[in-house]
Order: C-alpha cells, then structure tokens, then sequence
C-alpha cells in the first residue's frame, strides 16, 4: 500500500507545479502589469509618475526579469507561504485567503454532508427496489440536479423564503461560525447553532443540489453491480437477511466508488461557492476572488486560484489514501 | 440488416479487418436506431424542445416580438400581463423579446463550444491513447491539471486575462469541456486498440492514420456523442453562469447568463425578471439531458444506467 500512496504522490507533483504554471501564465496573460494597475491612472490623487520612475519600479518588484526566472521566484516565495500583497488593500494575500478559508469549508462541507445524506439512501432504495417508484425519482431527481443552475435555484430560494415567506435571512455568516457554535450546543445554548443553520442552510441546500445527480448515479450503479456479484449471492443463499447482506456484504464494497466521485465533486463545489458566496455575500474564498477580480486585484485572484488548485489536488490525493486502507485490492494493482 | 455507412467507405480492402471492424462497428446499426429514436422517450422529448429553441432562435427576428431593446421608463419592471406576457426589465424593455433573443446567444455560445471542444477532444484523445508514450502523458497530464482548477475560477481568470464576450466565453467553456471529451474518447481508444481488427489493420501494414480512422475512430464516436449531448447542457448552465458573473456576453445584447445577472439586481421588487431567464436555462439544459439520456440508451447501452 506504500507503494501505491507514494506513486499518487508522485503522480501528483507534475499536476501541482501544471497548476502553478497555469496559474502563472494566465496572470501574465492580462494586459497591464501590477505598476500601471497601481500607478496608471493616478489622476484623482496627484501628478502622474514619470515613466522612467515607473520602470525603476517594475526593475524594484522584478518584473523586468525573464518569465522563467520570475516563476522560480515567485514559486520560491509561494513555497516559504508569501503569496504577494494585495495591491488594493496591501496586505498579504495568504492571510485574507487564511481568515476566509473556514467559511468556504464551513458551506462546501456543510452542502457535501447534506448531499450525501439525501443522495445515499435514494441511491441505495433505487438499486435495491430497481424499477420502483423511488428508482424513478431518483431518475427524475437526478435530471433536475444536473439542468438547474446552483446559482438560480439560490436565487429561487432567496425570493421564495425571504422575500416572500420571511423564513431564512438571505445571507452571510453569522459572528459565531459552525464550529464555536456546535461548541455552544454542547454548553447547552442551542441559540448560535440555531442561527447559523438559518444562514446557512440556503447557501448549503444550493450547493448540494447540483451534486445529488452524480452522488445518486454512483450509488445506484455500483451497488447494482454487487447485487450480483457472487458472494452476495452466497450471502443470500446461507439464509441472512436480506438487511444483512447489504448493510454487511453489499455496501461495503459499493461505496467505494462512492468515494471517489465524491472526491471529483469537490471540485464542482468549490467552483459552486464562488457563484453561491457572491449570491448570499458569505465571506469566503469563493468571493474574495471574485471581488478581486472585480477591482483588478490579480495577486489575491492568482493566490486563490492557486491555493483552490492544490486544495483539490492534495484532496483527491487523501481520498485515493482511503480508498487504498477500505479496499485492500489496490494493494496487488 | 442493411448496412449504412457514415464514414466514406476507402477503396483499399484491408481484408478480414474490415468485415471485423464493420460487425464491431456501432454505426452499422444506425439506420435503426435512428427509427427507435423517433418513439416516444426521452431523446425524443429532448429533440423536440430543442427544435422548438431552435426555431425560436432563428425565427427571433420575424415574430413580431416587441424591440428588445426599446426602453419605456414609464414601463419599467411591471409583472406579467397580456401585453407583455413576462413583463418588462428595470429600462421597460420587453422581457419576452429580450429572453427569445437571448436564446440566440445562449444557444450559439453552447453549440460553437461543444462544437469545438468535440473536434479537439476528438482528436488529442485518439492520438493519447493510440500513439500513448510522452504525447498521451502530456495530453493526460493536461487533462489533470485543467480539472484541478474549478470551472467558475478558471474562467474568472482567463476573462481577465483575454477580456468578457461571446468569441472569449466559448474558449472557456472549451477549455472546461474538453479534459471529460479526452478522458472518453482515450479510454475508448485504448479498449479499441487492444482489438483483433485493429491488430490486422496493424500487421498488413495499413498506415496508423488509416486505421485511427477507419478501425477506431468509429467505435469511440457513440460515448463522445452522448458526452457532448450532455455537456450542452453543462455548456447552457456555464453560459448562464459567467453571464450572471457579468464575464459573457456583454449588455445590452440579451443572453440568459446577463439578464439573470440584470434580474438578480430587482430581484425582491421585480422577482419575474429573475425567474424567466432562469427557467429557460433549465428547459434548455434539461431537454439536452433527456436527448443526451436517448442517445445513451441507443449508441450506448454499456453505459446505459
């Protein structure tokens, strides 16, 4: 099984420093550099600076370099955890990409618990009863997760329990997240709790929604292809109950395909927050790069691309870890 | 069964490779399946919508819809009447035009994506995984890395590299399309290849562009196809989705993604403004799910779930 983990690992580093060169490039890509975003058009504070005052600048920051030499500086410094400042605010990027960090995790895991919980036992009743009525809801949920945009179906929430019915509010994290709150719940005050779930529950039930089709799919299919598998047979043929085989014997096995596309779906969801966190300004990474992006700010655009790029890269390097210790085949593969 | 080739028939006989090839091939059975496609089921559901969205996209002009881009201050944001039957946008103008309209940037975003990023897929996933070596690693590699990136981020960043609009969204959309195209058509290629008739084609000397073409190009179209039926409609949801980001299709030119981005604005006084654009989105995405779902059953069954 080391083996396996360390030829992931291995099989990870290219796709890393790919994203980072991705990265990169399409920074250098955008017409202006950092000096004439700051300094271009300074009308509206002072005299413009001389150009040559300019390029003393740019020789300062490095950005007269050759391209490959300012990558290996840049990777040097991204490596020792600087991702530059932000050119509007002028602090470190890391940091506004740290402090923001658990809010998006707070709403992608939030909405991936949330899928699963609905997305599991549909799956499961679909392929143990196949061609009953829940395999055709499942069908039918599954069609509409994949044709409903995440952001309008918010959008729907947001006019039908806010606007009208006044239930939820329609945005942003509440002082205390999940995590002090849950603390809260256990010291007895359920209040937090309470209010973070309604903040939360908008945003989370969006997210979730456009991942139920693929969730619900693997279920069905994997578990279908146990069912008849051999020792499920056999299983059935020395009399356990039909629970029994597939709580102990079927699920086992079935779920770990599971994982994998839950892994892949991280993805799609940390893509699904950016479009959510601007609908219901929830202060996370999702819409820090968009604001960045907004006011040209390309340092932070740059450290939250890449930060998300490796996030999901070390991600599915963890689910493959798992998927490694619950399946022991992988060991001779 | 008479047999219907889609592919210009060569005049070199390869021998038994052919007759090989053309049993395995899934295309022979077309004439078929194009009848079964015409019963009543999803794909032919799926036809049917998207004929009527392409209709309406072409037709847009000669309807006698109201200007779509007319503004009444006096008209702005009324709720749905009969003469304007999905009502009026924050400048008054006809929210009906404006979404039929609208069909034409969505609908042409998604089709010359799609479009392209099948071609392409095409192409770099048979070479990947036929010639395999350095050129399937890096083409894989690639394919890594792009998904590595979430999609709405990606695009954030390439629109700010290369600026918003119609020529620029497809790039993008292609861009995020193609690593699934790739993976399809390689993993297809790389069952294929294994095959006696592509061995035979191999060992009388048939040069490899001859027999990518005529051995396994044909047997990795019917996954692609559905693959690219289902992601117009993940094509559709982009378009939307960057238009909503105010990274599409620029104002005032109606498309989906900018008037749900315009709605979202007037949302609590104006809520129709937000709904029907979205609700277009859905059908559209919808009915290329259902005809992506038919293809599958008939070009597919394997996959079928």
């Amino acid at each position: 099984m080391a083996r396996y983990l360390l030829r992931r690992l291995v099989l990870t580093i290219p796709v890393v420093l790919g994203v980072s060169i991705a990265v990169f490039v399409i920074m250098r890509m955008i017409p202006g550099d950092p000096v004439t975003i700051m300094f271009g058009d300074v009308t509206s504070v002072g005299q413009a600076a001389s150009a040559d005052e300019l390029e003393r600048l740019r020789d300062q920051l490095g950005l007269n370099d050759p391209l490959p030499v300012q990558y290996v500086k840049w990777m040097q410094r991204v490596a020792a955890g600087d991702l530059g400042n932000s050119l509007i605010e002028g602090t470190p990027v890391s940091n506004a990409i740290l402090t923001r960090l658990p809010a998006t995790l707070q709403l992608s895991v939030g909405a991936l618990v949330l899928a699963l919980a609905v997305s599991l036992p549909i799956g499961i009743a679909a392929a143990v009863r196949r061609g009953s009525v829940v395999d055709k809801l499942a069908v039918g949920i599954s069609s509409l997760s994949v044709s409903v945009p995440s952001f309008w179906l918010a959008l729907i929430m947001i006019i039908v329990f806010s606007v009208y019915l006044g239930w939820f509010p329609t945005g942003t994290l509440p002082e205390e997240g999940l995590f002090s709150s849950v603390i809260s719940l256990f010291k007895g005050d359920e209040q937090p709790f309470v209010d973070w779930f309604n903040h939360a529950v908008m945003p989370m039930t969006a997210l979730a929604f456009s991942m139920l089709a693929p969730l619900i799919q693997i279920t069905r299919f994997s578990l279908l292809e146990v069912l008849d598998a051999d020792y499920v047979r056999t299983a059935k043929a020395k009399g356990l109950a039909p629970r029994t085989v597939l709580t102990r014997h079927a699920l086992r096995t079935a779920l770990i395909p599971v994982l994998t596309v839950i892994g892949l779906q991280f993805a799609y969801l940390l893509s699904g927050t950016v479009l959510i966190e601007t609908i219901f300004r929830w202060p996370g990474i999702g819409t820090l790069g968009y604001n960045a992006m907004r006011r040209q700010d390309y340092p932070t655009v740059q450290g939250v691309i890449l930060v998300v790029g490796i996030m999901f890269a070390l991600v599915n390097l963890l689910v493959d870890a798992i998927y490694a210790v619950l399946d022991p085949r992988i060991e001779n593969a | 069964m008479p047999e219907r080739r889609i592919l210009p028939s060569h005049t070199v006989q390869v021998g038994s490779g052919v007759s090989e090839s053309a049993r395995s091939n899934p295309f022979s059975r077309m004439g078929n399946n194009w009848r079964r496609l015409l019963k009543p089921d999803a794909g032919r559901v799926g036809i049917s919508i998207l004929s009527f969205f392409v209709i309406l996209a072409i037709m847009a002009p000669v309807l006698h819809l109201a200007d779509p881009y007319q503004i009444s201050p006096s008209n702005r944001l009324q709720g749905p009447s009969i003469e304007h039957i999905f009502g009026t946008d924050h400048y008054g103008r006809d929210l009906l035009s404006r979404v039929i309209f609208g069909t034409r940037s969505s609908l042409s975003v998604a089709i010359a994506a799609m479009g392209i990023a099948t071609v392409v897929g095409l192409v770099l996933g048979l070479t990947a995984g036929y010639f395999g070596g350095i050129w399937g690693h890096i083409v894989m590699r690639s394919t890594d890395i792009i998904m590595a990136f979430p999609s709405i981020l990606l695009g954030m960043a390439l629109i700010a590299a290369i600026g918003p609009g119609l020529s620029n969204i497809i790039i993008v959309i292609v861009l995020v399309q193609l690593p699934t195209l790739i993976r399809i058509v390689r993993g297809d290629t790389l069952v294929v290849k294994e095959k006696e008739f592509v061995e035979a084609s191999r060992s009388i000397g048939a040069p490899a562009r001859y027999t990518i073409l005529r051995h396994v190009l044909p047997n990795t179209l019917p996954s692609l196809i559905v693959m690219a039926a289902l992601g117009m409609a993940q094509a559709v949801i982009l378009e939307s989705a960057f238009g909503f980001l105010g990274l599409g299709v620029q104002p005032p030119t109606p498309s989906w993604g900018n008037l749900l981005s315009e709605g979202r604005e007037y949302m609590r006084v104006a809520p129709h403004t937000s709904i029907v654009p979205g609700m277009f989105v859905v059908v559209l995405a919808f009915s290329f799910n259902l005809l992506g779902e038919g293809l599958r059953n008939r070009l597919d069954p394997r996959r079928r779930v």
